[in-house]
């Protein structure tokens, strides 16, 4: 098992997508088959997996500031501080249109954190 | 520690109909006689697994839907984006001797949220396990 960090320039309220430095990581770790776990240690950030689309980043915006609502930790809560994806062959298998995303809903701008938990079989052992 | 994956290929229909995939996963486990652990990650982005007993799928759907409606998003089928979100595609469950440990009446169900017919998904497993 592996821990490697990610750090994010946030200004505070934002979605990004950070599938390509996650995919950076397994490449660098070089592992080849087992997983990747994402946690977002910041308070009031989240990660999920979804579809990297403007038009469906305002959409889960909407549904955000409708939970948001009742209170930003019930968005914490509905949406998660952590995912993870499978790693075969060296490659995240995530199929088409599945990005990992990062949410920060602090509207305190500054440099956020994402733990990375690299398990399975690496290369070289 | 070992690692064995295996992808399950499943054939749904839509929307909002629960596949129970509890019997693949059962299978998987069977590998590991020690203790561990099944990953089960659903491919697709519109796709959810839900670990639930049979008796509230219903209801389930019915939250959804007050939630998050199928209508009144910008992306076209963004009702089943945000659902896929807010259930997940990722489930984690214990394995012990061989066994999925889960409640006694819950199943694991592959959740198509989607309209479609005959609509092929690939669920990719991983047990990861401490022999004895």
């Amino acid at each position: 098992m592996r821990f490697a960090r990610i750090s994010i320039d946030s200004p505070g309220y934002t979605a990004q997508d950070i599938t390509s430095a996650v995919a950076a990581l397994v490449q660098e770790q070089k592992l080849i088959n087992g997983i990747v776990t994402l946690y977002a240690v910041s308070p009031r950030t989240m990660v999920v997996l979804t579809e990297y689309e403007p038009e469906l980043l305002k959409d889960l915006e909407e549904l955000i500031r409708s939970l948001e609502s009742k209170s930003i930790a019930v968005a914490e809560a509905l949406l998660g501080k952590e995912t993870s994806a499978p790693v075969v062959k060296g490659s995240l298998e995530m199929g088409s249109f599945k990005n990992f995303v990062f949410i920060d809903l602090s509207h305190k701008p500054g440099e956020k954190e994402v733990v990375v938990i690299l398990e399975g079989v690496f290369k070289g052992g | 520690m070992k690692v064995f994956s295996r992808v399950v290929r499943l054939r749904t229909y839509g929307p909002m109909r629960f596949f129970d995939i509890t019997p693949a996963a059962a299978e998987i486990a069977q590998r590991c006689s020690g203790e561990g652990v099944l990953r089960v990650f659903s491919k697709g982005s519109t796709s959810a697994l839900v670990l639930a007993p049979p008796g509230i799928l219903d209801e389930l759907s019915a939250v959804l839907s007050k939630l998050i409606p199928v209508e009144g998003w910008r992306h076209g089928n963004a009702y089943a984006h945000l659902r896929s979100v807010v259930l997940s595609t990722v489930r984690y469950i214990p394995v012990k001797r061989g066994r999925l440990v889960i409640p006694d009446g819950y199943r694991l169900y592959f959740l198509e949220t989607r309209p479609v017919l005959n609509h092929w998904r690939e669920v990719v497993t991983e047990l990861f396990c401490s022999s004895r």
